[in-house]
């Protein structure tokens, strides 16, 4: 109620104590607090809801002076304000922030009015409404800095009509002014980056008409007042505002510097890349130097030997008559590393031929494979008078003919070999499968070997016997494991030292592709 | 008529001089005495393609080393087999290499036959007289 109409109602009518009393009587029950102060600051008049916002008892307060009971207050805005209601007789409105003695702060609303009595005060205490504003403010100061940190902002736009509003972090985000920003229609063209600008107004329009409440994720670009351009991701709301307006409630999130980045990671990775290519044609280009490199090792030192091998067989031949027998011991001895660097040589071809050979699954009769495989030594197997014991039933093996051959054909000489010195040699081939492997194993009665180097016989050059007691090159096995390697199988042997041993061949079951 | 009568010509292309005198000795401790004709290198075999043309009589059989100086003997072959009628001499490749690639190669430019030196004396003299044998006595050429 306006204090002009509470005074021309209620109060100060001078001649009519009785309404004066019955105005009193009305403010007597007012929620609002009514003060009246006369000349000597006295408390003329408090009404309860007075009291209570001063919040002491009606004995401290009713009759004494005002700037007795609250010292102090002499130094501030209220007070001027009243003293110049009291002496100019000028009205006032102000919103008094008070600190009461416990430290707590009340807000109220003041209308000041200079009355005959002396001065009329009408306080509201408006510290509720007041905290609840503070605390909004807080929110709202909190979201922009929130969003200020985040880089981020929002944004309401009437689809229809283009009304667009931007959050303030939105404006600082891009530079605008809030005054800038009306009329979505006419902006868009300037803010959104002409590369995009088809594909945002597509994604709009399909979100919309979707009928979904979600405006899904997008990223594009926006250019800022500044003309900086700047990447964004965003994402948001759908709803009606009514049957003919559609409001989309959005977030845009600055996401230039992860986009850089992204940027540069790919350039990395188009240039890791390209660097790949490179190196593979430098391996592909030391690969073929090195196929060059076989070829000339089979080409150039196979010429000497020959050389050497013919002529020292000639000089037996022709001159063995003019040699005494030590002379004709060592060119028997030189022909016999000729014959032994040559199939050293022979090997080692056969060993990068290998490398570079390209696998051909196709599905191998194993006991004609075998018997096939046996027939090349039938004539050292009947010599030597080696018992051979097959034991393979009709089974079939998909896998690479040439590198079974290869491995199989290795450990078979290698049992005719090392059972060369045995009375009854027994050479066992035979097979064994489980889910995932086909196992081909040799067993003979051999001079065997130490177990504690079951791993080391498969590297390549390595020996365990005399070349004279038993000649090879000490490239056999590494050939057997090379192979079985390439069928991503494995070649492994169990013995003891005159024992025999037994040499097995695992090979998968799922073909390599 | 005797064998010493027959005079068949025989050309060796082969650079290596140890590799020519052995085989010259394989073919001559065979009693083959056909006359051997030696070129050492590509360039020099290559220049044999005029004499022919002039009037040199053709050899029966060449012998064909695949790496020679100069001019490689895949393209001394590919030079030989664009002749007529040089390109109905038989070609045997007589080479060290056992690559793949190598007899692929030679097969698909004319060769007529491949062989492996070997490094055995003994068994080089074999070659020489399996060369002598089927490409001199079995083997048929054009009248």
């Amino acid at each position: 109620m306006e204090v002009e109409e509470l005074k021309k109602k209620f109060l100060f009518d001078k001649e009519e104590d009785n309404e004066k009393k019955l105005s009193r009587s009305t403010m007597d029950n007012m929620l609002e607090a009514c003060i009246i102060l006369g000349y000597d600051w006295r408390y003329l008049y408090l009404n309860d809801a007075a009291v209570k916002q001063c919040r002491r008892p009606r004995e401290e307060l009713q009759g004494k002076v005002f700037t007795e009971v609250w010292p102090y207050i002499e130094n501030t805005k209220v007070f001027s304000l009243m003293k110049d209601c009291l002496g100019n007789r000028t009205p006032y409105s102000y919103v008094n922030e008070y600190e009461f003695p416990d430290k707590s702060i009340g807000w109220f609303d003041l209308r000041i009015q200079p009355i005959p009595e002396g001065v009329f005060i009408l306080s509201v205490d408006i510290t509720t409404r007041r905290k609840a504003e503070l605390k909004l403010q807080e929110s709202e100061k909190r979201l922009i800095h929130a969003q200020y940190i985040a880089k981020m902002g929002d944004f309401t736009l009437e689809f229809e009509t283009g009304k667009v509003t931007w959050s303030e972090s939105l404006c600082n985000l891009l530079r605008y002014k809030q005054s800038d920003v009306i009329d979505y229609n006419r902006l868009k063209s300037k803010i959104i980056h002409p590369d995009d600008l088809e594909r945002v107004t597509k994604w709009l329009n399909d979100s919309v008409t979707s009928g979904k409440g979600t405006l899904p994720t997008n990223e594009y670009r926006l250019i800022c007042k500044n003309k900086k351009v700047i990447y964004v991701r965003t994402l948001g709301i759908i709803q009606k505002k009514d049957e003919n307006v559609t409001l989309l409630f959005a977030t845009v999130l600055d996401i230039t510097k992860q986009k850089l980045a992204e940027i540069e990671v790919k350039k990395l990775n188009r240039e890791l890349e390209q660097r790949v290519i490179d190196r593979t044609k430098q391996l592909e280009r030391m690969n073929n130097e090195l196929k060059v490199f076989s070829y000339s090792v089979s080409h150039d030192l196979k010429a000497p030997l020959r050389g050497i091998d013919g002529y020292s067989k000639l000089l037996l031949e022709i001159y063995s008559g003019d040699l005494v027998e030590e002379a004709q011991l060592f060119i028997r001895n030189i022909r016999e590393s000729t014959i032994q660097m040559n199939q050293l040589i022979e090997d080692l071809l056969t060993y990068s031929r290998l490398e570079r050979s390209v696998l051909s699954m196709r599905d191998i009769d194993m006991q004609k494979f075998i018997d096939d495989m046996l027939n090349l030594y039938q004539n050292e197997i009947k010599d030597k008078n080696i018992s051979i014991n097959i034991d393979i039933s009709n089974s079939i093996i998909t896998t690479d003919q040439n590198s079974l051959s290869l491995a199989l054909r290795n450990i078979i000489e290698n049992a005719i070999k090392f059972t060369a010195k045995e009375e009854n040699a027994q050479i066992t081939i035979g097979m064994s499968s489980t889910k995932f492997y086909d196992t081909i194993f040799v067993k003979d009665n051999g001079i065997g070997f130490n177990m504690e180097y079951h791993d080391k016989i498969f590297d390549i050059f390595q020996r365990l016997h005399h070349v004279e007691d038993y000649p090879g090159t000490g490239i056999g096995l590494a050939l057997v494991a090379k192979a079985m390697h390439r069928l991503n199988g494995r070649a492994y042997a169990k013995s003891e030292p005159y024992n025999g041993a037994t040499f097995y061949l695992e090979i998968p079951k799922i073909p390599v592709l | 008529m005797s064998v010493k009568e027959i005079r068949h010509l025989i050309m060796l292309i082969e650079d290596n001089p140890i590799d020519v005198d052995l085989t010259v000795r394989a073919f001559k401790r065979r009693k083959l005495i056909n006359h051997i004709q030696i070129v050492r290198d590509g360039e020099e075999a290559i220049g044999w393609i005029q004499k022919w043309k002039d009037g040199e009589s053709l050899p029966v059989v060449i012998l064909l080393d695949l790496k020679l100086p100069r001019i490689d003997g895949l393209d001394v072959l590919r030079a030989f087999k664009k002749e007529n009628p040089l390109r109905s001499v038989p070609v045997v490749i007589l080479t060290t290499s056992s690559d793949d690639r190598d007899i692929r190669a030679a097969y698909e430019i004319g060769a007529n036959s491949y062989i492996v030196k070997p490094v055995d004396f003994d068994k080089f003299m074999r070659v020489a007289e399996h060369i002598e044998l089927y490409w001199n006595v079995i083997n048929k050429t054009i009248p």
